[in-house]
């Protein structure tokens, strides 16, 4: 394995080290994988079970 | 994919913000194309041999969006900061050479899944076509199965030539299957209401929780094992937040939405295939629908997942220079390998290979998120992911993390004590907990646990941003 990164790899290593990336998840995010990953989920398997 | 250069069209490179051009709508519409595929109609079989269609449909729904959430939460935050893929984004955790152990799970579910899409689309083409006269009966599957799926193969090849653009495109011209899916459900359901209402799974238990808990895994499992393709498809979008939405309605909800066909056909009318039913419900006209919109759902999922895979396999160095061309015959040489040689065969054993999905990928996605929202706090070195620094501070063992290994090792073992892959055989706590659940859960305690008792925890990560 050669020890030397391809110079566009480099270029972009050094882009988004010194942009930075995009953004990270929010609190508004956590609202909506807390509403369809657990809340609705919970909710469906509710339901489901007295059909 | 305006601003997209070609490089990086081609490679696991990470991609820069200004080539991250996908909004929520075309994310998810990417995502619901690649999820709408045939597979919901086995999901949705398997399904129904133990559920009810309320049932079925509650089961599954839910498992469905608790499977995307793990593998979101798992892969999503740092594809979508970073614009690098599913196995890139597992550096971090297995080593800078431990990561080929996810590459290998990526490539066993991908390769398994697809070679399902294509057999089933084969087989799908083969009855309609006995069926219609258009080919003589005792022709069957065995001639035809292998040729369809290595034609499949080739056009595939074909379109995928030019990269991601061929995925974009599809996407915008596939996304209409979705709507066609509803509409035969609605057939389905309006013209066979009072049989599906009262329909009973041939195979329930006699515990009804026991197979509640089996509708859940089953889509825990489906949605959970399709980890590589969130990272290949949210890579293209600006940030994390825009990609939750997308992710949890688009594969996440649209896929137990078209497994309620495979459910409603195998209570009803004893198979999943719509090109089957569809002509009994609706006579011929129907089932050639039928049969156009599995060949074009199947299509454009597999373009998605070979897609996924070629660029999981860049991140081995000795494919990093290869030529894209080349990368992608040999992503598609397996599937083509599967669908001409074993097609029955794997047919067959879908039920195994699902559960075999949950053994990996459950432990996979708890020791993820336990890395990066414990044990990294959010903080990660997108140098660190690709540099080949001996010091690089992902580097372990001879590459390998330890931590990660014994955890995985933990969360394998703790799926197969709650349920054998094979025979579907549980024990005490699967049927209050799912298999997955507690798998994924035990991985990542065992991960933090591990590291701190290795010190394996990385040193000098550079923080970047949260």
């Amino acid at each position: 394995m050669s020890d030397q990164l391809p110079a566009e790899l480099t270029r972009r290593i050094e882009t988004l080290e010194r942009e930075g990336g995009g953004g990270d998840l929010n609190r508004r995010s956590w609202f909506w994988l807390l509403l369809l990953g657990v809340v609705i989920p919970a909710a469906l398997l509710l339901w489901g079970w007295g059909a | 994919m305006g601003g997209l250069s070609a490089a990086a069209d081609k490679s696991a490179w990470p991609l820069l913000p200004a080539e991250r051009s996908w909004g929520a709508w075309r994310l998810g519409i990417a995502l619901a194309t690649a999820a709408a595929a045939t597979w919901c109609y086995i999901i949705g079989e398997y399904t129904g041999y133990y559920l009810n269609f309320f049932q079925g449909a509650a089961a599954l729904s839910a498992g469905s969006m608790i499977g995307m959430l793990l593998a979101f939460l798992a892969a999503g935050p740092v594809c979508a900061r970073f614009g690098i893929d599913s196995i890139a984004s597992t550096k971090p955790q297995f080593g800078a050479r431990g990561w080929i152990i996810p590459a290998a799970m990526q490539l066993i579910s991908i390769v398994g899944w697809n070679s399902l899409l294509l057999i089933f689309g084969a087989k799908s083409a083969t009855q309609l076509m006995i069926t219609l006269g258009v080919m003589p009966a005792g022709f069957g599957a065995r001639q035809v199965v292998p040729a369809a799926t290595l034609l499949a193969c080739g056009l595939i090849y074909l379109t995928l030539l030019r990269g991601a653009t061929g995925v974009t495109k599809m996407s915008n011209i596939l996304a209409a299957h979705v709507p066609i899916g509803c509409w035969m459900l609605y057939l389905l359901v309006s013209r066979r209401w009072p049989e599906l209402r009262l329909a009973q799974p041939s195979m329930a238990s006699p515990d009804k929780l026991w197979n509640y808990t089996t509708g859940v895994e089953i889509g825990i499992t489906a949605t959970m094992s399709w980890w590589p393709y969130i990272g290949a498809m949210i890579r293209m979008a600006p940030n994390a937040r825009t990609a939750v939405v997308p992710v949890m309605l688009g594969m996440g909800a649209a896929t137990p939405l078209l497994s309620l066909i495979g459910i409603a056909g195998i209570l009803v009318l004893k198979s999943s295939d719509p090109s089957q039913w569809l002509r009994q419900v609706g006579g011929p006209a129907y089932a050639i629908l039928a049969l156009v919109f599995v060949t074009a759902a199947n299509f454009g999922t597999a373009i998605t997942g070979i897609y996924s895979s070629a660029i999981g396999l860049r991140n081995f160095a000795a494919l990093e220079r290869v030529s894209w061309s080349t990368l992608l015959l040999l992503t598609i040489a397996p599937v083509g390998l599967v669908g001409a040689a074993i097609p029955e065969l794997f047919f067959a054993r879908f039920g195994a290979f699902l559960a075999f999905l949950g053994v990996g990928f459950a432990p996979l996605c708890g020791i993820q998120i336990a890395d990066y929202f414990l044990l990294r706090k959010r903080s990660v070195s997108i140098r660190a992911i690709y540099g080949r620094d001996p010091a690089s501070p992902y580097l372990t063992v001879a590459g390998f993390n330890p931590a990660a290994l014994l955890a995985l090792a933990l969360g394998c073992l703790v799926y197969l004590n709650l349920l054998n892959p094979l025979t579907y055989a549980s024990s005490g706590p699967y049927r209050f907990l799912t298999a997955s659940i507690p798998a994924a859960l035990c991985a990542a305690i065992g991960y933090v646990l591990f590291s701190k008792m290795l010190r394996s925890r990385p040193r000098g990560v550079r923080l970047l941003h949260r």
